[in-house]
């Protein structure tokens, strides 16, 4: 990853080049379409609030990762509250029948993965997103998660296990539920 | 230690690496929320620019939305709590103008917000400061606001003074103006030709009874004149003690020069949701423990918590509860709890303060 965070001198630049990362985290995180922008835009006060406190003991973004996990997860409660368990919206899957197949294939694949990632509890999903689909290091997790090494690593492990038997349940269910032409190719492929 | 974890299996891989992208933001996306940001930054902390507001917005229609709804705090803001002083001669004429902006900002968003929830939500954020400024604009301008019923034209200082949990002062404006056809939308954006000048105005103006009149007035200055990106430091050097008389400011052990991060003086209802109500609850504390009522930010403390299972701001609360303590007398107390304070959040940019509260 090219980013080298601690060059932002101002909350702007920050935000710039942070963006991405923060909505797509959020997002897999477990916050609702309807609730990210303002999600996003709440790690975004937070983090302008405190720029005077950043003092670069970590970087930037693991500084950020801290406040979007806290952000994150008071934005899921509230949808668990609200329906009775968070379960990832569906809308966006009716349209992408139409469209081309390497986009539906990127559909399905990220619902599977919201479904996969909506079946963990929060601190097994913080670990995955982080780790697995942000590509930090189990040491900046840590540190963004404020926990130990040895908690981080423990904690990985299970967000795996649990992540990869999520992932196998939400794939039968989308199966199940309209076979797509290339459903073998989902479902076992590569027996573990 | 067992610093090992089960690789990923090749298809879960496979399922990541085909979503990648699917959950990206769209340019779009980051426009919308960028200016909404930074027009909540611009009510909340005071420190924003219409041109970086516009330019962020990158678009053209939302470029000047957004610069629209930026002079309409502004302008409000100089309405409100300047007028007296000389800046204040500026208002009227801006107010004008700002009334057509406001209209257009509010149109644009709620043309950009097809979702209910959405609107309530940025109604709160935006809404709310719109309609105070156009509250304000009114007693301004009159006449460029004939369309709108403010209860009771809000006075300045005394409004915001009350702040810290005093609801927009003109929630009940009912917001028939987003329906109306805006006028000129262009001319508003562009009547902010102040820029350039430096403006220090607040940091020496007297203070103490109108706390938040200062910073507002502040602020509005701010957003008016200062066209150029805030610097790194810029935030921080307003937000410091310098401003410590200022309502939102810094926490009486302010002999650490990091207050806890300036909270919304006026802002606390318009951020939203959680976090604008955390905020304004954290100011209370704050104000208390300045005003020598530890023991009322104690008790304010105690609401905070039961409020928030699980606070945005926990780490903030917990630090003021070190200076509350401290200030209390309760000297042990705050010591064994700014241990806690450095066990619950290692790492934290507040560490340093916490733990040289109460010496």
């Amino acid at each position: 990853v090219i980013e080298d965070n601690d060059s932002c001198a101002t909350p702007e630049q920050a935000f710039e080049q942070h963006f991405s990362m923060v909505w797509r985290s959020l997002r897999r995180l477990g916050v609702p379409a309807a609730g990210l922008d303002d999600a996003v835009q709440d790690v975004f006060l937070v983090l302008h609030r405190r720029w005077a406190d950043f003092q670069h003991q970590s970087s930037l973004r693991t500084w950020i990762y801290g406040i979007l996990v806290r952000v994150a997860s008071d934005y899921t409660r509230r949808a668990r509250r609200e329906r009775a368990r968070y379960s990832p919206e569906t809308p966006d899957l009716e349209s992408s029948a139409q469209s081309p197949d390497q986009l539906y294939q990127q559909r399905e694949a990220a619902l599977i993965l919201r479904l996969a990632l909506a079946q963990l509890d929060d601190k097994e999903r913080q670990m995955l997103v982080l780790i697995d689909l942000e590509e930090r290091s189990v040491v900046e997790a840590a540190e963004a998660l404020g926990v130990n090494l040895n908690t981080a690593y423990s904690r990985l492990r299970r967000a795996r296990q649990s992540f990869e038997k999520a992932l196998r349940a939400a794939q039968a269910k989308r199966e199940s539920r309209e076979p797509a032409e290339d459903s073998s190719h989902l479902t076992e492929s590569n027996g573990e | 230690v067992n610093n090992q974890a089960p690789e990923l299996s090749p298809e879960a891989r496979r399922i990541i690496s085909d979503a990648r992208g699917a959950d990206d933001p769209t340019a779009d996306d980051q426009s919308r929320v960028k200016a909404r940001w930074l027009a909540s930054v611009a009510a909340v902390a005071g420190v924003s620019s219409l041109t970086e507001a516009a330019r962020a917005a990158g678009g053209i229609g939302w470029g000047l939305k957004v610069a629209g709804a930026a002079l309409v705090m502004a302008v409000g803001a100089i309405g409100l709590y300047v007028l007296p002083s000389d800046v204040g001669r500026d208002a009227p004429q801006s107010a004008k103008s700002a009334t057509g902006a406001r209209s257009a900002a509010l149109h644009g968003r709620f043309e950009k917000t097809p979702t209910g929830e959405h609107d309530v939500l940025e109604g709160d954020a935006v809404k709310g400061n719109a309609r105070k400024q156009s509250a304000v604009a009114q007693s301004g301008a009159p006449a460029a606001v004939a369309s709108e019923a403010a209860p009771g034209t809000p006075r300045a200082a005394p409004v915001i003074a009350a702040a810290p949990s005093v609801p927009p002062i003109v929630e009940e404006v009912p917001l028939a103006e987003a329906a109306q056809p805006a006028p000129s939308v262009l001319e508003p954006a562009e009547v902010p030709t102040r820029e350039g000048t430096p403006l220090d105005v607040g940091v020496e103006a007297p203070a103490t009874e109108a706390p938040a009149g200062l910073t507002a007035q502040e602020s509005a200055a701010v957003a008016v004149r200062d066209t150029k990106v805030p610097r790194r430091g810029h935030v921080a050097a307003r937000a410091k003690p310098s401003r410590a008389s200022a309502l939102r400011a810094a926490p009486p052990a302010a002999a650490e020069q990091s207050p806890v991060a300036p909270p919304a003086a006026s802002s606390g209802k318009n951020a939203n949701g959680q976090l604008g109500e955390e905020l304004s609850m954290l100011s209370e504390v704050r104000g208390s423990v300045r005003d020598g009522a530890p023991d009322r930010a104690l008790e304010q403390l105690t609401r905070y918590r039961s409020r928030f299972a699980q606070p945005i701001l926990g780490m903030e609360a917990d630090a003021l509860k070190v200076d509350a303590l401290c200030k209390a007398g309760q000297r042990e107390a705050a010591r064994a709890s700014a241990r806690a304070f450095q066990n619950d959040w290692p790492g934290s940019p507040l560490e340093r303060r916490v733990s040289t509260a109460c010496p």
